[in-house]
């Protein structure tokens, strides 16, 4: 395995779309790196870049300490998992994970080993002699998950590969991947637009938006100290509520506070807490919290309260939020402010 | 409107939907449409059947029948000498193989000019790609007789090369085989094919020779019938440029085609028809065999124009 | 050895190594050389084979060519001999009314063809390989086997079932004003099939939906033909009308083999007229005025197609 580096690696397009712009970005051996954001942010551009399915515009990137801007993919010594699995429709399963194989002269008798333990830790022993088309959208994953590990790379890249699986199945395969990617301990690049999938699985997050990293830190770093309203508002379900200070009394039209859902409570401001008054307008019960939806002005917020609170739709009430679970944003660029400088 | 009984059909099989089942059970429609169609039926095995049918039953009836009475069913019993005369004493033997090589390697180069060219603009994508792309359409808008004369010239007298290339097969092939249509064809099927499926390859190992081998071509089975059967068919039918590039001096070279008219006014009616008959065979063998083939690739071709 | 850099976004000053640069070597591996090889089958061809002739014919038509001397260059002289050829106006009238034949008697009937099959039940299969076989068989066959059966004799196939029905036996193509139409029949036993198997792939394409749509509204059998079939098929009948306009106007075949030309030149259409100046017996190696007229036949064809494809803009779109 080995590490991976982008030094100010720009992508632009003939068209003059910049696609990514400067990203600098170190990932550590054996790391699981993930790279979310929106459709278009340049996640999954960077990630082709790596793999050497895109051609770097500007700026340089490290496999181990190897240049490999121009160096084929065959060459850089990674294995990619595509969203749409990419198999090769016209070989049997057992093929398809020898392609490649095949390809880079690797004994028979090595290849048989290789696609057995492969066949056997994903479960697809009994697929091996059926073509993608008989399979199911789990198995075929599951296929192209294998295609990358008999190559035994130096790291992994995978492009939202389980955005095309139903929810269930989504869930348990995600957890599949993490065991497999602790045990084979490889580097891995990890693209998605879910940031659920990428606070359960990263062992550090790459934030990015129209081409810009945000913030890389690990999940609880996102969490608890987003660098920007971006990151605030893209990490966490429900997401942050961000309003201009003055709504909380806390600082005048140049600042922006953002608070997190699970942080108010209904009461008025004691010692160390702001408070505010929202008209309740829909209260959603989930069995073991409740989600309260308010509307304060013209600003919508949404309150993630134990179920025991009593909050009744159609009335106007008193929450209250800890002074020290709020965060400060300077509102002209977004960025996170220290109250304290 | 209650109950529309919706067939679903496959695509070869059940109506249009242009009668529906409710139409269908209206006496007036059914008895229409059965009587149109049996008509048709008809009217398709008479003139669709018919006049080969009339080739099978004179290629072996003897010269005199066929000339007297040609609508009556051997008066005077069955000469089966006809076939085996027009296939020793006239050579259809020869001309059938010389018809049956001509086909393939005109198969062949058609194969490899259009697969080449077609994965060159489609998946390893010049630079001058559009380029080239607009130089091929521009020649589908040429009718190919026009070009006749100069081609003729051409390969009678050839730029560089001080030898006249009348006689010889390639120049037969190699014209043949540049049709835009067939690149155009399968240039848009590679269009069609996952990209992500290359890109796998790619990180796997495949470099552009390998990928066109094993990874395109395979997949390209469907096209690759339809190509065949267009190119071949074409050379079977092939009658004008043969007939100029093999002319009086290569007569043991000459397509059937080409061969039967000369030999015309020469030959009794009886061997003549047998010969004819014998030609038609492979063509309509291979339809029959390979109909689905046909079929679809006529109505692909017809949507690629619309 | 590499240095290390910051981890956070934008973090100034970072010095960034400067990528390395595109070279020839470069360009070879990323696949230039095969890039190459893949395309010069085509180009090679194609220039040989398709563009050089293009060019050489619009050459050719200015100059005079006899293959053993260097062509020389004489201006419009080839034209102005095709045009004061007595031939030429003869060959055109035939050609128009060959395709003008051809349009009337064969281009509804594949249409009517494929709308009949379409609404088959059983055996749809067998009615489409019944109406391709003809397609199948080598022109050069069809032609011949046509010859016979148009045998102008009382024992000539035709006429011979002409005489079942009492009616007297026809010259076909011995006689000057029937000659053509036989030709023109012939073509269309041979080609129509072609033509039903396009339309059938289009008319799967149309929305049942359509179709019941038009029933609730009460719509009967030859309206919804009229309404629904039509209009959806209409892009695709305009180009085989075009194109069968265009394969008609270069007809050689038919009048080659069945009549030569005659009698008294009444098939003479304008492609045996191309192939009579450059090959023929009497005129032959007349290779000037043959790309003459093949370049007048194609600029026409073109002019015609842009006239056509104007005018018919605004009965295409919806």
């Amino acid at each position: 395995m080995a590490a991976i580096r982008f030094e100010g690696v720009t992508k632009v397009y003939g068209d003059g779309t910049r696609a990514v712009n400067s990203l600098d970005l170190a990932i550590e051996e054996g790391e699981f790196m993930v790279f979310v954001g929106p459709s278009g942010c340049g996640k999954t551009t960077a990630l082709r870049m790596v793999a050497g399915l895109e051609e770097i515009t500007d700026g340089v990137i490290l496999i181990g300490d190897r240049v490999v801007n121009h160096v084929s993919p065959k060459d850089r010594d990674i294995a990619m998992v595509f969203q749409n699995y990419a198999l090769y429709p016209h070989m049997t399963v057992a093929q398809n994970l020898a392609f490649g194989l095949k390809l880079g002269k690797i004994g028979k008798a090595e290849i048989a080993r290789r696609v057995g333990d492969a066949a056997a830790v994903l479960n697809l022993e009994e697929q091996l002699q059926r073509k993608p088309k008989a399979l199911s959208g789990g198995q075929r994953q599951r296929v192209a998950l294998g295609r990358a590990i008999v190559r035994e790379p130096a790291a992994f890249l995978m492009d939202e590969p389980l955005s095309n699986l139903d929810a269930a199945l989504r869930v348990q395969t995600r957890g599949e991947i993490l065991k497999l990617q602790k045990r084979l301990a490889t580097t891995t690049i990890y693209v998605t637009h879910d940031q659920v999938e990428a606070m359960t699985m990263g062992d550090r997050i790459a934030v990015m938006r129209d081409g810009r990293l945000q913030q890389l830190g690990t999940p609880e770093e996102l969490y608890t100290r987003p660098a920007n309203t971006f990151v605030a508002t893209f990490i966490g379900s429900p997401a942050m509520n961000v309003v201009p200070a003055p709504v909380l009394k806390l600082g005048s039209e140049s600042s922006l506070v953002g608070f997190r859902p699970e942080h108010i409570r209904v009461g008025s401001s004691l010692n160390g807490s702001v408070g505010f008054e929202a008209a309740v307008e829909v209260v959603e019960y989930l069995g073991d919290e409740q989600l309260a939806h308010l509307r304060l002005g013209e600003l919508s917020l949404v309150a993630k309260l134990p179920v025991a609170e009593k909050v009744e739709p159609g009335t106007t009430t008193a929450f209250t939020v800890a002074r020290d679970s709020v965060l400060f944003f300077a509102a002209d660029t977004g960025v996170l402010t220290d109250p304290r400088s | 409107m209650a109950a529309f009984r919706r067939n679903r059909p496959s695509n070869d099989a059940g109506p249009q939907g242009l009668v529906l089942a409710d139409d269908w059970h209206r006496p007036s429609v059914r008895w229409g449409l059965g009587t149109a169609h049996a008509v048709l039926l008809v009217l398709l095995v008479v003139m669709g059947l018919g006049p080969i049918l009339w080739l099978a039953k004179s290629a072996i009836t003897p010269t005199q029948d066929t000339l007297a009475t040609p609508m009556s069913l051997f008066p005077h019993g069955i000469a089966w000498g006809n076939v085996s005369d027009a296939w020793n004493n006239i050579d259809v033997q020869l001309y059938l193989k010389n018809t049956i090589v001509v086909a393939i390697g005109s198969w062949l180069t058609a194969i490899v000019v259009a697969t080449t060219g077609a994965y060159a603009l489609s998946v390893l994508r010049p630079r001058f790609g559009k380029v080239i792309m607009a130089a091929l359409l521009t020649t589908l808008f040429v009718p190919p007789v026009v070009l006749l004369v100069p081609l003729y010239i051409e390969i009678v007298h050839p730029p560089f090369i001080n030898q006249s290339f009348t006689g010889n097969y390639w120049a037969i092939w190699l014209p043949e085989s540049a049709s835009a249509f067939n690149l155009v064809l399968m240039k848009r099927f590679f269009d069609n094919l996952p990209r992500e499926i290359f890109e796998a390859a790619r990180i796997d190992g495949c470099g552009p020779f390998r990928l066109f081998f094993y990874i395109v071509l395979p997949m390209s089975r469907p096209i690759l019938g339809v190509v065949s059967i267009f190119a071949v068919l074409a050379s079977f039918k092939d009658y004008l440029w043969p007939l100029l590039v093999l002319g009086p001096t290569d007569t043991n070279l000459q397509t059937l085609s080409v061969r039967l008219p000369e030999i015309e006014q020469f030959t009794p009616l009886g061997y003549f028809l047998a010969a004819m008959f014998l030609a038609c065979i492979v063509p309509i063998v291979g339809f029959l065999i390979f109909q689905r083939g046909f079929l679809r690739g006529t109505g692909l071709s017809g949507a690629l124009k619309g | 050895m590499t240095p290390k850099l910051e981890q956070t976004p934008a973090a100034g000053g970072v010095t960034h190594r400067a990528p390395p640069r595109r070279t020839p070597a470069t360009w070879v591996q990323g696949g230039g050389i095969s890039r190459i090889l893949f395309l010069l089958p085509m180009l090679v061809i194609f220039a040989a084979f398709s563009w050089y002739p293009i060019v050489r014919l619009v050459l050719m038509s200015l100059q005079y060519t006899n293959l053993v001397l260097p062509a020389k260059w004489v201006g419009l002289s080839n034209f102005s001999t095709v045009f004061h050829d007595p031939l030429f106006p003869i060959a055109v009238k035939n050609t128009a009314e060959f395709a003008g034949l051809a349009l009337v008697f064969g281009y509804p009937i594949p249409l009517v063809m494929a709308v009949l099959i379409s609404e088959v039940r059983k055996r749809r299969g067998l009615y489409s390989a019944l109406a391709y076989l003809p397609v199948v068989i080598p022109p050069v066959i069809a032609v011949l086997l046509w010859k016979t059966f148009y045998d102008g004799s009382a024992n000539g196939v035709f006429n011979t079932m002409l005489g079942w029905v009492g009616i007297a036996p026809q010259p076909w193509i011995g006689s000057q004003s029937a000659a053509i139409p036989s030709l023109v029949l012939e073509s269309t036993w041979a080609n129509a099939g072609s033509t039903v198997i396009i339309y059938l792939a289009a008319l799967t394409g149309v929305n049942r939906e359509l179709y019941e749509a038009a029933s609730v509204d009460g719509a009967g059998l030859w309206k919804k033909i009229w309404h629904v079939t039509l209009p959806q098929l209409r892009t695709i009948l305009l180009i085989t009308m075009i194109l069968q306009i265009i394969g008609t106007a270069q007809v050689f075949i038919e009048p080659y083999l069945f009549t030569g030309g005659g009698p008294n030149n009444a098939t003479l259409t304008v492609m045996l007229l191309i192939y009579n100046y450059a090959f023929g017996n009497s005129l032959g190696g007349a290779y000037g005025e043959a790309a003459a007229l093949s370049l007048m036949l194609v600029a026409f064809l073109a002019v015609f197609s842009l006239i056509y494809l104007r005018a018919t803009r605004s009965w295409s779109r919806n």
